[in-house]
Formats: C-alpha cells, structure tokens, sequence
C-alpha cells in the first residue's frame, strides 16, 4: 500500500488530497485546503501538507495556477493560420494569452507588449520554407524591445515559425538580449498542425520562471518534483482519458473558477456530412479554450457584461437590476458565498448558466449556410460536438452545487440560432466532480496514470441525462433527429 | 527554389471537385510544389495560404458562371494584403451564355489576371506559362 499526495496551489485557494494507492486501485483518504499565502507560497502548501501527511513521507506530486499561468503574447503571420495555431498551442501548455497579433508588429504593438510584461513571446508565423520577409520583420521589430524594458525581466521567446530562418531569428533576437528557445514550427506545410514542440517549450520556460521565487523553488527542493501549470494536469488528465478509455467515448469537461472559464473537449472534429465542407484549420482532438472575461468571483463583473443579453433574458428586467447591484458587491468581496435558497445564490446560477453559455458557444464550432448551384450547403469552422454525450463540470461552482445542470445554458438562444448553426451536444449525460480532484489526478497521471485515470472516472457523480431540444438543422443534411 | 510554391483552388461556392484534382497532378508533375485548398474557397484563403507559403501564384478555378463575381476584386485584395507580386491566373468556365472567348479574356485581364485561360485548355502550356510568368516576377 502506498499513500500520493497531491497539492495544487490555486489563485485563490491551495488545496489538497492523501490517496492511497492499494492493488492499482486510488482512494482519496483526505482532502484540506487554505487560502493561498501567494507572497510566500509554501507556508499555506506546508499548511495542507502538514495537515494531510503530518509525517511527510508520501511522494508529493503539485501543481501549481500561477497567476493563471503563465503570461503568453503569440505573434503569427495570418490571423487563421499560424496566429490561431499559436494562440491554440499556448493556451494547451496551460499559459494564459495576454496578447495576440497577426502580420507585422507595428510601433502600437510593440507599445502594448512593453506595457503587459508577457513572460513568453511566442513568435510564429510562415510554413518551412515558406514566408520569410514577415518573420524577420516582426524578429527586427521585437529586438527593439529590450532597449524599452530596461529593468525588467526581458520575456523569453520561443520561435516556432519558418525553420528555414531559424537560426537568423535566434541570432538577431539573442543579440539584443533575449532568450530564445526553439521549438519546431507550428505549421510545417498548410494546414499541418504540430504544437508539441512549442507546448514542450513553453512548459520548460513555466519550471524556470514559475519556480524562482514566492517559495516554490523551497517545496521543489523539498518534494524533489517540479510543479505542472494547473491548466496542463487538467489537459494531461483529459488526453489520458480520452486515450486510455475509450469507452468512457467523446466528452466535455467544463473547469469553471473564479477568474476563468476552460473548456476542454476530447473527439474528433470531423463529423463528416455530405454537403459540409470544412473550412480553415482543424482543432486538435483534445482542446482547451480559456474564457478570461467569463468567471464567477474576479471576473463576475466582466462576465455579467460580457454575457448581459443572456442574463436580462433570463432574469427579466426588473430581477436583472437587482443582479447587476449583486455584481458591484461582489467586485469588493469577492471570497463571498451566498445562502443556499436565497435571491443571490439563484444570481450565482444565472452567473453560472452565462458562463457555461458562452465558454461553450465559443468553444464549439459552427455551421454556416450557405446557397450554391448545386442546393444548400453548409461551412464548417471548427469541432462537431453535436455526438458528444458526456459532459463534465468542475472547479469551485459546479464541484459544490449538486442540483445544477449546464443543460439548458448550453443552447443557443434563437437570437444566435438565426444567424448560424452551433455544433453543441443534442443530448448528454452530466457528471459532477463533486470532489473537486480532477486538478489533483491530473498532477498523478505523469507517474500513476491508469490508476489516476480510473480514480476520475470513479470520482465522477452522475447528475442525469438531458436532451435537449436543438432544433432539427435541415432534412436535407441531417438525418438524425433527437429520439428521446 | 527551383519548385516554386502555388495555391490552387475553386473559388466561390463552387463545389466542381474534378479538374481541380487534375491540375493539381499536372502542375505537380511539372515541378511546382502544389498546394492544393480544394473547393468553395473563399478570396481570403486563397491570400492567406499564399502569405504563409511564400506562394509565387495563385491559380484560380471557377466553373459553375459566376467567376465573374467571385473574382472582382482578388488583385486589389492582394495587393492589400502585402502581395504585390505574386502571379494570378484563373481559368474554367467562367462565364455563362455565349460571349467570345477574347471578351471574357479581356474583362478578367482588366480585373488584374495575368493570364486567362478557357475549358478547353493545353495543361503543358499553362505549365510553361506559368513558370515564364513567375520568372518574369522574381
């Protein structure tokens, strides 16, 4: 019998769990957590430590959110090529995009970089052998920076455009003081995808400059293990489920915090239709997609004005008032946790119902119509998860609320239903994380992965089946209507 | 490079699969490193394959009638895009009725083509023609 701790150090709270390890088979013996003590982190990791293993003899395994990972400008060439594949490539490796920006970087831009202070610029942009003049220009651009950023710490590039140029780039970039790493190219020849490589960076990048200072280098001498970028352990738990289990089938897994919305869905884009032609880039079969403005504490604000529509829909005029004083409230407290039953806990379900709207909507891909000479014809952008029939809520919100469901919020309203047709699941079964652990097994799949995997299926409460009333697309494309 | 990169496509809404397969074997056969954006493509995909590719051409297929329409405006679009060189050559069915052949040339050549060719083109010399036109460009 073995016991594995896993910690992860999140923005708001470190949190925690003692497993035991017996027969291949992981059971959760405790759970703790404690406000981060985010000036020194490892005083409130020592606290959930010491509270779950007082000995200090279990193998430690943790993860940490690090001011929502790790601050990511991605720089590409064209806006649905390389610029996409980057944005997709940072936010897989856990980072957080702080900036995008497509063609040539312009005075105002390079303005803008100086002001977010990213940690990693992640210059991309022509396939190999491709375009050359663009890179280079942006290379010239960024070698302007350092000069503007006296004093503080320079963020470190990863080039992963045009191989052709790759040592220029690095040269030029090295000699005005950067650090460069390089990582292959995002887009070798059109529309090939390979972000592995620049995830691998990114990560790498993540351990040196996570780990110097607040104390995590302490815990990483102490433990002997370096920490994940929160985001990754999810991503990494959410590709081993998908690939160790494949009867668990297509899912959704919606990690809902106070600060972000992420989506992660595991299947494959192509559900191949007559009549549907896909357009553009093709998602990975594992995606995550962050939602900066959409949140239920710090973002709470943002998310009610990004989602207003939504909510005065849903709350009707007069309720939505009350709602939007609610929102100013939290903006000063945002620790504050409704009564169960009360006026402000159903505003925090209607919060939450936004959020899950948008963060799907925006997640999922779309069809649009379009009439050609030979009858109706649709455009596809993006993943069909039309077949998917799990989906998977966690973080704060979803993992305490029980009687939530993410059913309704998910459809489109008729307002959006008009202009083009959204490829969200017809029907579904919901699962609940009601131990909040997924973040936890996740930081156990590098070392334990089939017991860790089996422990989040295992983990997972089943909450219902829903249908959901999409409307039938057209006779003439679809043939599957909702039987149910 | 001695393979000069171009971007092939049916432009529009216009789903005909065929001769768009067939181009991109013979001009591959004749050296040229084909990439290939297949049917119902928009102006925009095909600038943006030729951005990232370093493309030196762009060949444009239209077959359904309304060529016309779908290509207003392509050489403007490139040229704003930050393509000022690059080769543009369309051809297929471009019109509908019965128009000479000469008309037609005319109106696409006024729209910014570099080259126009009809159905019942010489595949080995829209091959020549468009390394003598790419040469002339570099």
């Amino acid at each position: 019998m073995t016991r594995l701790l896993s910690i992860d150090i999140g923005s708001t709270y470190t949190k925690g769990a003692l497993f035991q390890l017996s027969d291949g088979e992981l059971s959760v013996v405790a759970y703790a957590k404690t406000a981060t003590t985010t000036s020194h982190l490892k005083e409130g990791f020592d606290q959930v430590r010491g509270t779950l293993d007082p000995d200090r003899t279990a193998p430690v395994a943790f993860s940490s959110s690090a001011r929502g990972g790790l601050a990511i400008a991605a720089i590409g060439l064209v806006p649905d090529l390389t610029l996409k594949i980057a944005k997709q490539a940072a936010l897989s490796a856990g980072g957080k995009v702080v900036s995008v920006h497509a063609y040539k970087l312009g005075k105002d831009q390079r303005d803008e970089l100086v002001a977010l202070k990213p940690d990693i610029l992640l210059l991309a942009g022509g396939t190999d052998g491709g375009n050359e003049s663009f890179v280079r220009f942006n290379a010239t651009q960024l070698a302007k920076l350092p000069a503007r950023m006296v004093g503080q710490e320079l963020p470190t590039v990863i080039y992963a455009g045009n191989a052709i140029i790759r040592e220029d780039v690095a040269e030029e970039l090295r000699a005005a003081g950067f650090e460069v790493a390089i990582a292959s190219n995002l887009m070798p020849q059109m529309e090939q995808v390979e972000p592995d490589s620049a995830r691998e960076q990114i990560r790498e990048v993540f351990l040196r400059k996570i780990v110097h200072g607040k104390g995590l280098d302490e815990i990483v001498a102490e433990v002997g293990s370096e920490p994940l970028p929160t985001p990754l352990a999810v991503l990494n738990l959410t590709e081993a489920l998908r690939n160790d289990v494949p009867a668990f089938g297509d899912f959704i897994l919606i990690d809902m915090g106070g600060a972000t919305t992420d989506v992660y869905s595991a299947g494959e884009t192509i559900e191949q239709e007559l009549r549907v032609m896909l357009r553009g880039v093709r998602d990975p079969e594992v995606k995550r997609s962050v939602e900066g403005d959409l949140g239920m504490r710090v973002s709470a604000g943002v998310a009610a004005h990004t989602a207003q529509a939504y909510l005065r829909q849903a709350l009707g005029a007069e309720r939505h008032v009350a709602f939007e004083a609610y929102m100013t409230r939290l903006a000063s407290a945002p620790e504050y946790l409704p009564q169960a039953g009360n006026e402000e806990d159903a505003f925090d379900r209607a919060l939450a119902s936004a959020c899950i709207h948008h963060a799907i909507l925006r997640h999922a891909g779309t069809w649009k119509r379009v009439f050609t000479a030979a009858g109706e014809t649709f455009l596809q952008y993006g993943k069909d998860l039309r077949q998917v029939r799990k989906v998977i809520g966690s973080g704060g919100y979803l993992s305490a609320i029980a009687d939530f469901t993410p059913a309704e919020a998910i459809l489109p309203t008729d307002a959006q239903r008009s202009e083009i047709i959204h490829l969200i699941p017809e029907r579904f079964t919901y699962y609940r994380d009601n131990g909040y652990l997924l973040p936890l097994l996740g930081n156990l799949v590098g070392n334990w992965r089939k017991p860790a995997v089996a422990c989040a299926v295992a983990c997972l409460r089943e909450e219902g089946e829903t249908c959901l009333r999409v409307p039938e697309i057209t006779s003439t494309v679809s043939n599957q209507s909702n039987h149910c | 490079m001695d393979q000069p990169t171009i971007i092939l496509g049916v432009i529009g809404s216009d789903c005909h699969a065929v001769g768009n397969k067939i181009l991109e074997k013979v001009f591959t056969l004749h050296g040229f490193n084909v990439v290939n954006l297949g049917v119902m493509v928009p102006q925009d995909e095909f600038i943006d394959a030729a951005l990232e590719t370093n493309a030196k051409a762009i060949l444009v297929s239209s077959l359904y009638g309304q060529g016309e329409l779908d290509c207003e405006g392509l050489r403007g679009r490139c040229i704003e895009r930050g393509l000022e060189n690059i080769v543009l050559h369309v051809g297929g069915n471009l019109v509908i009725g019965k128009q000479a052949f000469t008309e037609t040339e005319a109106r696409f050549k006024e729209m910014g083509f570099d080259r126009v060719y009809g159905p019942d083109t010489n595949l080995e010399k829209a091959a020549e023609e468009l390394r003598q036109d790419i040469a002339a460009r570099a």
